[in-house]
């Protein structure tokens, strides 16, 4: 999986690298069963530290896409299969926002607002 | 196509030459049975002949030991080394073909000249110079066999390439495992289950040292068999790195050690020999499957091929970040 995090972010880093998890997800290339890369590995592949991608995963783990298991790792739930799929509504509504010159916090407000 | 005469001289040293040299040795062996004794003897131990059967034994071993591999070579080489596939492997296999060939065609005929006019098999003489000329014959034709094909590094079909841009300051890394196919891996289990099978057997007959035997290789074969069954890959901004399961064995190229970063199509056997961690000249292959793989070749020319899925995701990133450290 190819995990990217941009230079220029206000994010914490931790949720960064959970984005970039979460974008692996969404993308359709990992299927439910699939195994995610010890956190050791995504830790030195991207420089940054070890605790900083167990807290990515954590909050994955929170968000139901994947199942964290001692002696399995990371596990990709049926969860990610429902963010696939919503994907491309997201980058449509996404793409909608920006036309209109809506603010991200609002658009983020108003789609939690709706759930 | 360039790569005409690599595969012609495949075909005569692998197919013709061997096939050629089996129905020579056939047809002497056909001219001298009638004048040899029936039964014949087929089999010598450490003190001299001991085993008789039909005459027509040798025309048929020497057959099948003679043309069997060329068979395989002839339906299976031709079409992948025409393919694009290439390599060290298909020039050893064709060398083997050969050698092989006159091996079994030199000893088996040789056995049947040694019996002309005997009357009995009984008094058949010592089979030792027959062995030893047809082992020195076998490895100079193989020998020769090999030198006559050109020298081949290992060659892949390249596969359709991916693009990607990496903004300055980005943190990007490619994270992929490279992963035996299940049969392969049920091969391995059930290979070391019969062995383990075999000895308890064993223990029970009270054979304790045959038991201890084959424990250990069963260990052995798990142990080589754990390293076939998965390897991580890792492209990042230090190289690409290659690890088999716990951390062993390992192989990395540094970033600025990276000529080229393409994805290539492997075929196991024909460009490896085989599966697992392997080297052949101008490769280290870790190949777990055939098919889609990364090959990366240093720039001092020696390559790392790991077959893994997405390759040409993690071709482009290695790339991509190899021009960057590059300007």
């Amino acid at each position: 999986m190819l995990l990217r995090i941009a230079a220029d972010s206000d994010e914490p880093l931790f949720a960064q690298v959970a984005a970039a998890i979460r974008a692996h997800l969404s993308s359709g290339e990992a299927r439910p069963g699939d195994r995610l890369p010890p956190a050791r590995d995504v830790a030195s592949g991207l420089g940054v530290n070890v605790h900083t991608v167990l807290h990515a995963y954590q909050e994955l783990r929170d968000e139901g896409l994947i199942d964290l298991r001692r002696g399995r790792g990371a596990v990709v739930t049926d969860g990610a299969g429902a963010v696939a799929k919503l994907q491309q509504d997201i980058d449509a509504l996404g793409r909608r926002a920006a036309e209109l010159g809506m603010a991200p916090a609002t658009a983020v407000a108003l789609l939690r607002a709706a759930m | 196509m360039a790569d005409s005469i690599v595969s012609r001289r495949f075909v005569i040293v692998g197919i013709v030459a061997p096939i050629l040299v089996t129905l020579m040795a056939i047809a002497a062996q056909l001219v001298w049975l009638p004048q040899t004794p029936e039964p014949i003897a087929v089999h010598w131990g450490l003190d001299g002949v001991d085993g008789s059967g039909p005459g027509w034994t040798y025309p048929f071993f020497t057959l099948v030991l003679g043309v069997a591999l060329p068979l395989w070579l002839l339906f299976s080489g031709v079409k992948r080394l025409r393919g694009g596939a290439g390599g060290w492997s298909f020039r050893f296999l064709a060398a083997t073909s050969l050698g092989l060939a006159v091996f079994a065609s030199v000893m088996l005929t040789w056995s049947v000249r040694i019996q002309v006019g005997l009357d009995s098999w009984q008094d058949a003489p010592s089979i030792t110079p027959g062995i030893v000329a047809a082992t020195l014959l076998g490895i100079g034709a193989g020998l020769v066999g090999y030198l006559f094909q050109p020298k081949q590094e290992a060659r892949f079909a390249e596969l359709p390439k991916a693009r990607i841009d990496v903004a300055t300051g980005e943190r990007i890394a490619w994270l992929g495992t490279a992963r035996a196919s299940k049969g392969a891996v049920a091969v391995v289990i059930g290979g070391v289950v019969l062995l383990l099978a075999g000895s308890l057997a064993c223990w029970l007959a009270g054979e304790t040292a045959v038991a201890w035997l084959l424990i250990a290789i069963a260990v052995l074969i798990a142990g080589l068999g754990l390293t076939m069954t998965e390897a991580d890959v890792r492209v990042d901004s230090s190289g690409v790195e290659v690890r088999g399961p716990a951390g062993w064995p390992r192989s990395r190229i540094a970033l600025n050690e990276v000529a080229t970063a393409t994805a290539v199509n492997v075929e196991a056997l024909g460009s490896f020999g085989g599966w697992g961690w392997r080297r052949v000249p101008g490769a280290l292959g870790v190949v777990l499957r055939s098919g889609e793989a990364l090959r990366v070749e240093r720039k001092e020319g020696h390559a790392l091929v790991v077959t893994v899925d997405d390759a040409a995701t993690a071709a482009a990133l290695l790339t991509a970040l190899a021009s960057r450290t590059g300007e």
